[in-house]
């Protein structure tokens, strides 16, 4: 079976950087209606340590926020290998060390999961404090909701 | 050559932190020549103060990501100090890991992602994957890994650890777990042996730059000290009165500077890998001397770039010291202790350890309710602030007619090698209202 890995990413003392991490305690809350075979990581901010994190998984989807010039709260679901190779402009983590340049060192070292997945949320305020937006509070559940399906659409492809 | 130039490097990349490089030299004389901390400083000794004795390791971890073991483990040492607890065997054993595990993590991390790209002539390690050099990159991304998991498994997590708390652990690893480590770390010294050759391969490319300089460190009779030891000095020996510490590190304030800087028996000292090795070298483990000896590595050494190979020692040192901890721990079985029970007391209580970076103070006075009144935190790039300073000052002239952009990457080196925390050190600041 494969080993999937959920990473939520992100600063919750950044406002809506901290969507990552909140989407991800959400599905750790309904995981019994999910595969047993995925595993829930908090990837925090990131950094370097995100190699290690994800080089045991076959397929990884990052939760995190990203500017991808869309509406506020609007949640996009990116396969890696499109945005490197299209070379979309969408803005991921506004903490260090871009996750992208990650994969792209695990690919090189050849060490990265089969598939990497980004399903990003497009925030609206990335200032220092602790509440989530507005708008982004208000979509919570449609985002978990979103969430899980494009999860059992991964299920499903690799089924 | 007598010529005029400037070198203004804000901020010096791959460090920990925010610090620029001031030098101004007018007719081939040097008129100015600063190492500037400009980082805001962040107060963690006012934020422990009304804070409850168990609160104040969770708290002084975040003072770093990288050393957050060796915070949590001197503000236990300094809360458990101050309350009169004392730990069981099983817990100095595992404290012992922990600290193997940290300096393994950030000295792999310092060689090997921020060092090595200087003796390759490469701005980061970003450049080397996929060239001759992917093999080397993951041999030092396993050790790396390794050094994470270790501190996931003994702490509970990679960083910031959870399970370290006062009077004990809240939990140890199995035995199999140790078992599983021990195998892990048995592969992982082969593979740093490798390393070792690949660094040793392009060590020449340090410049060969020594001052001599007082070395301060923790050192004890039975081991290589890094949890556990008396302060001492390549000067002037042993000094066990470890609550008056404050005699040997004098920390002063420079205004070019919002962290403290520190000295003792000279104008500066230098605190970290390379101090302990000047101490303590005879008590490494085989490997470990083997490792310092393929180098040429002889106390005292006075040449700070060493610092860097050093650490790589210490990797090793630290490996064999961890599989030593677990045939003890495995041969004795793991037991199932709760830690120790606490009675509240008034007093106060400072907790020494060995860092990567060099030695750490946390000093936590408590009232009769178990809360903090007061609290000092002495910082081993602090120590070194003063030293990297006197350092460029005696090295600029040595290198003074070479090109701007040489000498520029020689400084930045030279800073690096210290392998500088810089946001820990920003702890004070000297504000005056007229």
């Amino acid at each position: 079976m494969k080993k999937i890995g959920v990473i939520g990413i992100g600063n919750p003392l950044r406002k809506d950087d901290g969507i990552g991490i909140v989407l991800l305690e959400k599905l750790v809350e309904i995981k019994d209606d999910l595969p047993d075979n995925i595993e829930y990581i908090d990837g925090g901010t990131g950094g370097i340590n995100l190699l290690h994190l994800f080089a045991r998984f076959d397929i990884v989807v990052f939760i995190d926020a990203v500017n991808f010039g869309g509406e506020i709260a609007r949640s996009k679901f990116f396969n890696s290998e499109d945005v490197i190779s299209k070379n979309i402009q969408i803005k991921i983590s506004s903490h260090g060390s871009n996750i992208l340049k990650i994969i792209q060192l695990s690919k090189k070292l050849g060490e990265n999961p089969d598939e990497i997945f980004i399903f990003g949320v497009q925030p609206k305020d990335m200032k220092p404090g602790t509440r989530l937006s507005y708008e982004i509070q208000e979509n919570i559940d449609l985002l978990v909701n979103n969430l899980k399906v494009e999860l059992k659409n991964v299920m499903e492809n690799i089924k | 050559m007598t010529r005029d130039f400037s070198i203004n490097i804000e901020h010096v990349t791959r460090v920990e932190g925010h610090g620029n490089i001031v030098l101004d030299v007018k007719n081939g004389e040097i008129k100015k020549i600063e190492w500037q901390i400009s980082e805001a400083p962040r107060f963690f000794e006012a934020m422990l103060r009304g804070r409850n004795y168990d609160e104040l390791r969770t708290i002084t971890s975040r003072i770093c990501g990288i050393c957050s073991i060796g915070h949590s483990l001197a503000s236990l040492k300094a809360t458990e100090d101050a309350l009169g607890v004392k730990i069981s065997e099983q817990t100095r054993i595992l404290r012992h890991l922990a600290t193997n595990a940290e300096n393994m993590q950030s000295h792999i991390l310092h060689v090997g992602y921020l060092s090595i790209p200087d003796l390759l002539g490469v701005d980061s390690v970003f450049p080397l994957v996929g060239t001759k050099h992917n093999d080397s990159l993951l041999k030092i991304v396993r050790l790396h890994r390794l050094a994470n998991e270790m501190s996931d498994l003994v702490c509970g997590r990679t960083i910031h650890p959870i399970r370290l708390v006062v009077g004990g652990l809240s939990a140890a690893p199995s035995e199999k777990q140790l078992l599983d480590l021990k195998k892990d770390l048995a592969e992982g010294l082969e593979i740093t042996k490798e390393v070792a050759y690949v660094v040793k391969s392009v060590a020449g490319n340090f410049p060969d730059f020594e001052r001599e300089t007082e070395y301060i460190a923790l050192t004890s009779d039975k081991e290589y000290a890094l949890y556990d030891g008396i302060i001492a000095s390549t000067d002037t020996g042993k000094h066990p009165d470890y609550k008056n510490y404050e005699k040997i590190m004098k920390e002063y304030f420079v205004p070019h500077s919002t962290a403290f800087h520190a000295k003792h028996y000279r104008d500066s000292y230098m605190v970290g890998a390379l101090a302990r090795f000047n101490l303590n070298s005879k008590q490494l483990h085989p490997i470990a001397k083997e490792v310092a000896d393929m180098f040429g590595l002889k106390p005292i050494n006075y040449n700070p770039f060493m610092n860097n190979i050093v650490q790589l020692v210490e990797f090793v040192h630290n490996i064999e010291d961890s599989l030593n901890w677990i045939d003890i721990l495995v041969d004795e079985g793991v037991k199932d202790e709760k830690p120790k029970e606490v009675k509240l007391k008034a007093g106060r209580g400072v907790g020494i350890v060995e860092v990567p970076r060099g030695i750490l103070v946390h000093d936590y006075t408590l009232n009769d309710n178990g809360k903090c009144t007061k609290a000092n935190c002495v910082i081993p790039t602090n120590q070194n602030h003063a030293n990297i300073q006197k350092d460029m000052e005696a090295f600029v002239p040595q290198i003074i007619d070479k090109p701007e952009k040489e000498i520029e990457f020689n400084l930045e080196m030279l800073v690096r090698a210290y392998d500088p925390c810089i946001s820990c050190s920003t702890h004070y600041l000297d504000v005056k209202f007229v």
